[in-house]
């Protein structure tokens, strides 16, 4: 969506729509937060088991762990697929680019695939705690769980996405 | 003898010329108070200069020279958001008085109830008012994720605090636009007056919440005329707007809101199921009037929640939009004003009847009133409105709220007349009670399942 200089003067702007919907139940959270691509993905054969896992920026280090802090089986000297199903479910909503520029890899390409990104990154395994995103992922639900406002609201005039 | 559309339209000069003033004093928050130069220092004496020796106008003088020697208290702050909202608030007077006069709507001033509205914790608004005072310091395209990030603990309590709810929801959604501009690369392309009327209608609600405007029982006849819609990644908010038919006085035009949390994912009809079933979306659904049997309504037109209202009979919302809402109108509706604190250009919303309207050929947004054009008002339809693309670029009549934003009037339909013969109307919003009764929300169900999992040890 492009904005002409005349209605980015205006006091009501209409946002582009936000994410673009993807596979939640491949994948529940995925989010570019605090230099990292990090998300919640739901494990392919397990209904039970979820795990968390993340990119970082720049560094290009990675891991995945189940939701009982277990390192993923799946990693080795690469990542595994929990990982790539969270950057391609990224791309789905971010686009492709944002996503390249956000880990800060350098590609060529105007739609760089996952595989150039990663390419273009190169890190290794580095453990953190399941737990940072599992309260991202948690904070994120309390939304739902917030008192609804019922009564004049005249802030939410200056408010409207596509 | 109707005024011309021309006349109504043209914009009050008091209007133009504070513009500039409010646009002088927006450009402080691209550098950042912290950074400021003389010609900005400049442009905040002279918007001083406007309020002379009045009590607002030593409190904003005394604030500048607090500034010009690096003090940079939020008290000071306070005192420049409420000078800038003043300037707004006195703007939209102006364009409200010229519309009720060119168009003869009679105005019924807001008083504002004694009683004093429940406040937040004292600490959660002087938190807020301190990280305003950071943003200002630092100018919008200096932010960082580490501006934000610190005030993300507060903003989760004043979430929680019904106190606070029109602020915790504005900050929600201000919040959530700064992130996603981040990192800013090109100063120029921040929406400056839009994050500058945010900020100060956050810093005014941070330093008080507002008491109500003054509420009186009312009894009889609504009409509903549409749903207006409005969302953020993290809420969403509805007004049914229509008109309300007492016993022996003129119609009134009221509403009634209600706002709901939800996240980013929820964005189509689902959306709906976030909400309790509301008699007044019924009755839009079903084309009937909603009887009032026992309600309370503030000054400002808004019905407080949870009336005894009973589904009444069909209604024709063409004839009663004729008689009431067109410029030539013989009983034209009443209307009511914001309260005061509310009184900003953006909260106009004129309700009118079109007949006629014709389109530029180059351009179906720009509606033709006999010759005068008026801006469809684009960036207000909601998504959720249901109103379609191919409908508003050809209909002829329409009811709907006259706005107002920086470059003039702009025009938000509420119902489009599909077909004049049968006078057949399409509503904003109006299948939004049929998607509330429609099979449950699937993505909320699979995010609630997913974070059980999540819990389990
Ligand atoms: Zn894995």
């Amino acid at each position: 969506m492009s904005t002409s200089p005349l209605s980015l003067l205006r006091s009501v702007i209409q946002q582009p729509n936000q994410p673009h919907p993807r596979n939640v139940k491949k994948v529940p959270y995925v989010e570019l937060y605090s230099g990292r691509l990090q998300g919640v993905v739901s494990s392919g054969s397990d209904i039970e088991r979820v795990y968390v896992s993340f990119i970082e920026a720049n560094t290009g280090d990675y891991y995945c762990s189940t939701n009982n802090n277990r390192p993923c089986s799946g990693l080795g000297w690469r990542q595994c697929k929990h990982i790539e199903e969270m950057a391609e479910q990224a791309i789905y909503q971010y686009g492709s680019l944002e996503v390249a520029r956000y880990l800060g890899a350098k590609t060529e390409s105007n739609d760089p695939s996952w595989w150039a990104i990663r390419d273009a990154l190169n890190g290794s395994q580095k453990r953190i705690p399941a737990s940072e995103v599992f309260s991202r992922f948690l904070s994120y639900l309390r939304f739902l769980e917030l008192p609804r406002h019922d009564g004049p609201a005249p802030e939410m005039t200056w408010f409207t996405s596509r | 003898m109707t005024t011309a559309w021309k006349d109504i339209l043209e914009i009050p000069s008091a209007v133009q010329q504070s513009q500039a003033l409010i646009d002088g004093f927006d450009r402080c928050f691209l550098v950042g108070f912290g950074r400021l130069g003389e010609e900005h220092l400049d442009t905040l004496h002279s918007l001083g200069r406007i309020f002379g020796p009045t009590p607002l106008g030593e409190a904003f003088a005394h604030g500048l020279e607090a500034i010009e020697r690096s003090e940079f208290s939020e008290t000071h702050f306070q005192r420049l958001a409420a000078a800038r909202a003043a300037l707004q608030g006195a703007q939209h007077d102006a364009l409200l008085a010229q519309l009720s006069q060119t168009l003869g709507r009679p105005l019924h001033p807001s008083s504002v109830s004694q009683a004093e509205a429940p406040q937040a914790p004292v600490g959660l608004t002087e938190g807020t008012r301190q990280w305003l005072t950071e943003i200002a310091l630092a100018g919008f395209p200096q932010l960082t994720r580490e501006s934000l990030d610190p005030y993300l603990n507060t903003l989760e309590q004043l979430q929680q605090n019904p106190s606070s709810a029109r602020l915790a929801l504005l900050l929600t959604g201000f919040l959530e636009e700064i992130s996603a501009a981040l990192p800013i690369a090109t100063p120029h392309l921040v929406p400056l007056r839009r994050w500058v009327d945010l900020w100060t209608r956050a810093m005014l609600l941070a330093i008080r919440t507002p008491s109500s405007p003054t509420a009186t029982p009312v009894q009889g006849s609504f009409f509903p005329m549409g749903v207006d819609i409005h969302h953020h990644p993290f809420a969403v908010s509805y007004t049914v707007h229509g008109l309300l038919q007492e016993k022996d006085t003129p119609p009134r035009w009221i509403k009634t809101t209600h706002t709901s949390y939800k996240v980013d994912l929820l964005q189509d009809a689902e959306t709906w199921q976030l909400f309790e079933e509301d008699p007044f979306l019924e009755a839009l659904n079903a084309g009937k009037s909603a009887e009032i049997k026992q309600g309370q309504i503030l000054d400002s037109g808004d019905l407080l929640p949870h009336p005894d209202v009973q589904i009444g009979k069909p209604y024709d919302a063409l004839a009663l939009a004729k008689a009431h809402l067109a410029a030539e109108a013989e009983k034209p509706v009443a209307l009511l004003s914001p309260s005061p604190i509310d009184r900003h250009p953006v909260q106009l919303a004129f309700p009118v009847w079109l007949e006629g309207v014709t389109r530029k050929e180059d351009d179906a947004s720009s509606l033709q009133l006999d010759g005068t054009p008026l801006r469809l008002a684009e960036e207000r339809i909601s998504l959720l409105s249901g109103l379609e693309q191919t409908d508003l670029q050809k209909v002829p009549s329409m009811i709907g709220l006259l706005r107002y934003d920086q470059d003039g009037y702009a025009f938000q339909p509420l119902a489009l007349v599909k077909d004049a013969k049968k006078g057949k109307l399409i509503f904003a919003g109006q299948e939004a009670s049929k998607q509330a009764a429609a099979k449950k929300s699937k993505v909320l169900e699979i995010l609630k399942e997913r974070s059980t999992r999540l819990l389990r040890k």
